[in-house]
């Protein structure tokens, strides 16, 4: 009876379907077809049958998915407990992390107020699993590093422990000695070195010459260095490395070492499948990612206070609208990465899979944004962004620094190609 | 925090995109070919009529209302029934009892995208109240949202309802609009011309911004509802747009077209109890569409991406290797800008679920995505090389098409200035 309903009503002046050539009948059965279907997922086997009328089966679909959109869940807000913590993230950054910034750079370490603060915040362990002794909250560390990095993340290196390194933990076999490990980081009794590298081969093949990290955190050789490769993992222990004291362009305050693997036979190689590689190397960059839209959001913060103040061309920098655009923008992206990170962080908590995905794009994004904030940072501060006085100059090279560390922009970009013909979007269904 | 997609959502994107696949897709490319939009009489609209497809748009608002009322007539006490209320002079459905957020705006947001990934043009054409319910939903009455939104339950026919702000003069800046509204009596009689209003010629009520004094600027703007037939509402033209035709795009004028004092969205009390009421609700309105209209863009750009994807999958041989891997690294950022966008959309319209403010939000996620979508297409025709100027590839239809939502609903300077007075002050971003 529809199709008859089509058939009379179809007097549509030559408009045609084309090449689709479907005719008006096959329209009115396809798409009720479409709806009959539907229901019958959508309700289970509870659906109108084979043989109930078109028109009612149709019906009946779209007025039950009226009823289930009620009470929908979709939510980007963070939980209490993590803005509790964020605050107080918040507060030790701008009360201490921040005012001390300066001195903790001439003093390569940041000072005891704001190791005692950290301290006191009790976040270590935020990315290692519960299994090892961590709180395992990957999304509640986002959210703090990213607040304390807006204060100074000069000394998060050696203050969150294992910190950066706890991607490697977390898929480190047991027999690897992965709990014991992290319990001597935790416990703030060593620091791991970690490094990303393409494969596990090339560390069989090589020579000591080339087992060599350029910068790691600390001031002396670590109690392990952890190789962090596509198929696998790389462990050496203390007793296999050396240290020799380097200065990196940034970070100051968290020391900077260069680490030589001093015997070959104290590498050990863990195989692990592709996936679970990813994801320990995606939380390496869940890490860099958020430390990284804390320091943008810092630049892009004082920016706007200078940028209020300073007066140019008969009005405040950024009451010229070019200026304003453009940091417009560069906030627009921070927004972007440090949303990414957080629902990246989130998955890892749910175990979707889909985590470590979400987590190399998202820290790609905060590399992007990052760089862009900072220069803009200095740029907008003309000739005092470019000296000490102001700490523009830190973040652009704090910056800069952490967006090449841990395989950077290449690594991040091989692990997502090689997955790119086939990674689902979760908000695809 | 919470991104798992319900059963209801997943659902209503299957639904989508089967029609999508069907319909939407053939629709809007064949529209696309003619330049002409897809006509009112067409049985598909008829079918989904029948099908109950107008619906949803028809609750908008209103389950709000129906909550509030039942809400209010068990509540025991005074003092519970006063909170049920609305505060005098606001219109604003309540929120849902007990904070319940609803999930609409995130769903819809979620839903439009798959639409968009087949055709927007065409999705923009689906009967139902469109961007008209947003200002109706947020200032109109329970009895307005009753009467005008109400009209979308019926199984009968094809309805479509419009939004109308920008006019000849004033685009971006439409706290210029010279629309002029001057009280007569019971009736209101509107005066002056609209353009690029979507849907509006074949719309049986369009909410039309206008100003009781151009001197008063925002303090002055008003929200009507003029319905079809009234005497003095004359369509002028359908424009000739570069893409998204399968849409009408209308401009039309209101020669003292007389409109009841009941088409005041809200009434008289919702303008006095605060000021700039009336421009405030054209912008709450955007806040709530812009989510949808950018989510629009990510769609457009995943289709580019999946056109481009299966190409790499399907065309390049091994011994292409270099270039293969080339394309791969280049759609990974494609991918990377749309799913952030798409995140950026979804925020946006989560924080308006709450019920808090979302101009920031959704002036962001308008400001990243939509570049981001004409980006992902011009990178997916790289790949796909120079089948991609090929009108029966898409990717050249969808770099037009996509371009209108750069402009649409705010350009991108619009967002930037919105951002801009959030991140550094309306005192010195003007």
């Amino acid at each position: 009876m529809l199709g008859s309903v089509m058939l009379e009503s179809s007097t549509l002046g030559g408009y045609a379907l084309g090449r689709v050539a479907l005719g008006e009948v096959a329209i009115a059965k396809s798409f009720l077809e479409i709806f009959r279907g539907l229901g019958k997922k959508a309700k289970g086997n509870a659906g109108t049958g084979r043989d109930a009328p078109a028109k009612k089966s149709a019906r009946l679909v779209v007025g039950d998915w009226q009823e289930d959109c009620q009470g929908g869940i979709l939510d980007t807000s963070l939980p209490e407990e993590i803005e509790d913590l964020a605050q107080h993230a918040r507060a030790l950054s701008t009360s201490v992390l921040r005012p001390g910034a300066a001195q903790a750079t001439d003093d390569h370490q940041w000072s005891d107020a704001a190791q005692q603060g950290f301290a006191e915040l009790g976040v270590r362990g935020l990315f290692v699993p519960e299994t090892q002794g961590g709180i395992d909250r990957p999304l509640a560390a986002v959210v703090v590093l990213d607040a304390l990095a807006a204060g100074d993340a000069g000394g998060l290196f050696l203050a969150d422990r294992p910190g950066v390194a706890a991607g490697f933990l977390r898929v480190l076999p047991e027999e690897a000695g992965a709990v014991e490990l992290a319990g001597k980081t935790l416990a703030g009794e060593g620091l791991l070195a970690v490094s990303m590298i393409d494969s596990i081969a090339f560390l069989a093949g090589k020579d000591l010459a080339s087992l060599v990290v350029p910068w790691a955190p600390g001031t002396s050789v670590p109690c392990a260095l952890g190789f962090l490769a596509t198929d696998g993992l790389g462990l050496v222990d203390a007793a296999g490395l050396s240290a020799v004291p380097v200065l990196g362009g940034a970070f100051e305050a968290s020391g900077g070492v260069e680490v030589r693997v001093t015997d070959a036979n104290a590498v050990r190689v863990f195989p692990c499948d592709p996936a679970t590689a990813f994801a320990g190397r995606a939380i390496t960059r869940l890490w860099a990612g958020a430390v990284l839209c804390g320091i943008a959001q810092a630049s892009i913060g004082y920016a706007v206070e200078y940028g209020r103040e300073r007066v140019v061309f008969g009005k405040p920098v950024l009451g010229h609208q070019a200026n304003a655009f453009e940091m417009a923008a560069a906030d627009t992206g921070i927004g972007a990465a440090r949303l990414a990170l957080r629902v990246a962080a989130w998955r890892f908590e749910q175990a979707d899979p889909t985590a470590a995905w979400l987590a190399s794009l998202a820290y790609l994004e905060a590399r992007e944004a990052s760089l862009h904030a900072t220069d803009l940072g200095v740029q907008m501060l003309g000739g005092h962004g470019y000296i000490r006085d102001h700490p523009a100059e830190k973040w652009y090279r704090e910056a800069r620094m952490l967006a090449l560390l841990f395989g950077g922009e290449d690594a991040a970009l091989d692990d997502l190609a090689d997955r790119a013909l086939d990674a689902p979007d979760p908000l695809v269904a | 925090m919470n991104l798992e997609l319900d059963q209801a959502t997943k659902t209503a994107i299957e639904m989508i995109r089967a029609l999508g696949k069907e319909y939407l897709r053939p629709l809007g490319m064949e529209a696309d070919r003619l330049y002409r939009p897809i006509p009112a009489d067409h049985s598909f609209f008829q079918m989904l009529a029948e099908s109950g497809f107008m619906a949803r748009g028809a609750a908008m608002g209103r389950d709000e209302d129906r909550e509030n009322e039942a809400g209010a007539a068990g509540a025991s006490s005074g003092q519970a029934k006063a909170a049920s209320k609305p505060a005098a002079g606001s219109q604003q459905p309540a929120k849902k009892s007990g904070g319940k957020r609803t999930g609409n705006a995130v769903r819809g947001v979620i839903v439009s995208e798959e639409g968009a990934y087949w055709d927007r043009g065409a999705m923009v054409t689906l009967p139902g109240p469109g961007l008209g319910a947003p200002p109706v939903a947020k200032m109109g009455t329970p009895e307005q949202r009753e009467r005008f939104l109400g009209i979308f339950n019926t199984r009968e026919r094809p309805l479509w309802a419009a939004f109308a702000m920008t006019e000849p003069s004033a685009g971006s800046d439409v706290a210029r609009i010279q629309m002029r509204a001057r009280k007569d009596g019971d009736e209101w009689i509107l005066t002056g011309q609209k353009m690029f209003s979507s849907n509006s010629a074949r719309a049986e009520w369009v909410v039309v911004f206008a100003t009781i004094d151009p001197e008063l600027g925002r303090a002055g703007h008003r929200a009507f509802v003029v319905e079809k037939g009234m005497p003095g509402f004359e369509v002028l033209r359908i424009e000739a747009k570069m893409g998204v035709k399968a849409y009408e795009t209308a401009s039309f004028a209101l020669d003292d077209c007389r409109v009841p004092a009941d088409n005041l969205l809200g009434s008289e009390a919702y303008y006095s109890a605060r000021a700039n009421r009336g421009f405030g609700g054209a912008m709450e309105t955007f806040n709530a569409t812009r989510p949808v209209v950018a989510v629009h863009s990510i769609g457009i750009g995943r289709a580019a991406h999946d056109r481009a994807r299966d190409f790499v999958a399907e065309e390049f041989p091994a011994h292409a290797a270099r270039r293969r891997r080339r394309a791969l690294e280049r759609l990974v950022g494609i991918r990377r800008r749309l799913e952030i966008g798409k995140l950026l959309c979804v925020h946006a319209a989560a924080v308006n679920d709450e019920g808090k403010p979302n101009g920031r939000e959704a002036a962001a996620c308008k400001l990243y995505s939509p570049p981001a979508a004409l980006a992902a297409i011009q990178v997916a025709a790289g790949i796909v090389g120079e089948a991609g100027v090929r009108h029966d590839q898409y990717l050249e239809k969808w770099a037009r098409d996509v371009k209108m939502l750069d402009i649409g609903e705010g350009t991108q300077q619009v967002q930037r200035r919105i951002v801009a007075r959030h991140l550094i002050g309306p005192d010195i971003a003007r």
